[in-house]
């Protein structure tokens, strides 16, 4: 199991603002986390060389670095799983930190819940070269590795084009992936301002999952940014 | 004998020749006199003016022509500016035309001079005020200029001048109602600011502290219900400041909204996800005639309209009554519609729900708003070339908001797209 325990996992905060450090701080404990604290971009990229974390939480508006170069700088030497969090800003914003390197972002302000569901869900993310997740609730059942969709007892047949799709964000499940990077490797860079492509696509996926837009159980729109696998 | 008949005839001829000439000239002045004042009147800008002014003058005398504007404040000039935009002219004529304004002096006559560069220049005087010069040469430089011309070009000048101090003034008049309906919505801005921002801000301090001082001494319950609370009201500070950033995003001087290919059915699904955090008791029931429901459009701006709306409708319709949300598309239009079956909104009234803290000026009564929630869709609405409607519910119960918006269909989509 290549997957952190959730419990356990050694989560680095870094935010300027001691209350929001302090109220991260408490839950995380109190949910099993290890959290260690920084106030300042430099203390932040001093503990994850020194000691390392196995997540980062990162506040893009600190004191001494741009949030986006503090990031650049963990990606120079750490895989580590970093979620932003920005003061809710535009999503051309949220879209340009993904490409950065983040794996995820939370708006200020966020809820805990929504926080600590983004926490697992990138705890839980293994590697791509990882072997080929199977997603199975009950109802829908998908084998990446085989190439299989079961939806209760029925076969469901996918073009190239959904499988493309499904897989990427069952890559990334719980996370965020972005349109921009979901049209370059579905459709070819050429292709990353044709939007209508992507919803088409999306719209006939959902269909043949039995999915509901109105009501997405495996596939959310994250309106402006991408999509996300609920799985 | 007869060569002197042909010779005094022939002279009578030329005689009678330049005579017409001169007729025809002058007619063609009066008739340029006449375009140019038909032009005039209709102008606009100053633009406008130096377009009609510049070519008129090009007409009549064949000569290169150029309008420079100056604002004089106090007794100074500003920057010569040469209009319309697109007309080419040199630093050198604007630097001519600026010396000879400079020389008439307040009040002066408006003759033409003659400047340097080959220019003659016509001052623009309307009473006390310097507004611009007319600028002309001639191919072959002229050391005077003919009386005809000379005349003309002043009634010219004059006419042109009188143009200029029309559109000046209504320029700055229009400058001082703007500079005004700025100020009144500032001050409301200002107060609903702090209102709605100093309502949800003391039920969390009031909350918090409460947990703070007694929290030995409260029952779990009230515990809860502090803390609930204090989320509650945190959530509703958050909606009215998005609503505050939205306002920005879509104001004056604001850049084309970058625009999308979105399925209105996630937009749909966004807006009614947010309306059952904010109002957990109503439940929405959306409809759409097509699918995927594709619309070029700025997808958060637009979640935020209809979140906006049902959230508006929410708050004066019972929680068992359902909203309705439905989008219905024709060829070149798609239709929103937003219906409740609340108290409605008084016909004399539904125009100006749409205005800027419309729900403020009416002072405390009903639900908490901020006055800005429905600006914002008509805002959002009109930045995508659409409008928006209240209109009565059905049966004339409740409201009906109705969004249209113009509809292109998507590029042919790609053979293996799917």
């Amino acid at each position: 199991m290549n997957a952190i325990e959730p419990a356990g996992a050694r989560i680095l905060v870094v935010d300027d603002e001691p209350q929001i450090r302090r109220f991260l701080g408490i839950s995380l404990r109190t949910q099993g986390y290890h959290v260690t604290e920084a106030a300042t971009g430099r203390e932040a990229l001093e503990v994850m060389s020194k000691r390392g974390a196995d997540l980062m939480i990162l506040d893009l508006g600190l004191p001494d670095l741009d949030g986006r170069d503090v990031l650049l700088a963990v990606r120079a030497f750490s895989a580590v799983p970093v979620l932003v969090l920005s003061a809710r800003s535009s999503e051309t914003q949220k879209v340009a930190l993904l490409d950065a390197g983040a794996n995820d972002y939370v708006g200020k302000p966020f809820g805990v819940q929504e926080l600590s569901a983004r926490l697992r869900a990138l705890l839980r993310a293994r590697p791509a070269s990882d072997v080929p997740a199977v997603f199975d609730d009950g109802s829908l059942r998908i084998d990446l590795g085989l190439r299989h969709v079961w939806r209760g007892s029925e076969a469901v047949v996918l073009t190239r084009k959904e499988w493309g799709l499904l897989a990427l964000l069952m890559q990334h499940a719980g996370q965020v992936v972005t349109q921009t990077q979901l049209l370059r490797d579905l459709w070819g860079p050429t292709h990353t301002g044709d939007t209508h492509y992507l919803r088409i696509l999306t719209a006939k996926l959902r269909a043949k999952l039995g999915d509901d837009a109105t009501d997405p159980r495996y596939i959310a729109t994250e309106p402006g940014v991408g999509l996300r696998f609920l799985g | 004998m007869f060569l002197v008949a042909a010779l005094i005839c022939g002279r009578l001829a030329n005689h009678l020749h330049v005579q017409l000439l001169e007729v025809q000239a002058a007619n063609a002045r009066t008739e340029a006199l006449k375009a140019l004042s038909q032009r005039l009147a209709v102008a606009v800008s100053e633009g406008d003016i130096g377009g009609a002014a510049t070519s008129a003058l090009r007409e009549v005398t064949g000569a290169e022509a150029a309008f420079v504007s100056m604002q004089q404040s106090g007794g100074r000039l500003g920057e010569p500016r040469a209009l319309p935009e697109d007309a080419a002219v040199d630093a050198l004529t604007r630097m001519a035309a600026k010396a000879c304004l400079d020389s008439v002096g307040d009040g002066g006559e408006a003759h033409p001079m003659r400047m340097d560069f080959g220019w003659w220049c016509l001052p623009l005087v309307a009473g006390e005020q310097r507004l611009g010069v007319l600028c002309l040469r001639f191919a072959e430089p002229l050391s005077v200029l003919p009386t005809a011309l000379s005349s003309l070009a002043q009634l010219m000048s004059r006419s042109v001048a009188d143009a200029l101090a029309r559109v000046r003034l209504a320029r700055e008049l229009e400058a001082s109602r703007v500079r005004a309906e700025t100020e009144r919505l500032r001050a409301a801005l200002l107060s609903s600011v702090s209102h709605d921002l100093r309502s949800p801000l003391s039920t969390i301090i009031g909350s918090a502290e409460s947990l703070k001082l007694f929290a030995d001494r409260l029952s779990v319950e009230d515990r809860a219900t502090l803390a609930a609370d204090i989320l509650g009201e945190g959530l509703r500070l958050d909606r009215y400041i998005q609503n505050l950033l939205d306002m920005t995003r879509l104001g004056e001087g604001a850049p084309a909204l970058p625009r999308e290919w979105l399925d209105l059915e996630e937009s749909f699904a966004a807006a009614t996800a947010r309306l059952k955090r904010s109002s957990p008791l109503h439940t929405v029931e959306a409809r759409l005639d097509w699918r995927p429901a594709l619309l070029f459009a700025h997808p958060a701006l637009l979640e935020q309209a209809l979140f906006n709306l049902l959230d508006n409708a929410a708050k004066f319709s019972p929680a068992e009554r359902p909203l309705q949300l439905t989008a219905t598309r024709s060829d070149d239009e798609v239709v929103i519609e937003v219906v409740d079956r609340g108290a409605g909104i008084p016909a004399e009234a539904r125009e100006r729900v749409f205005d800027m803290f419309y729900s403020v000026e009416q002072g405390d009564r009903g639900p908490a708003g901020s006055g800005l929630g429905l600006t914002i869709c008509q805002g959002v609405v009109a930045a995508h070339g659409g409008s928006i409607e209240a209109l009565a519910g059905e049966d004339g119960v409740g409201t009906r908001m109705r969004i249209r918006l113009p509809y292109e269909a998507p590029p042919a989509e790609e053979r293996d797209a799917a």
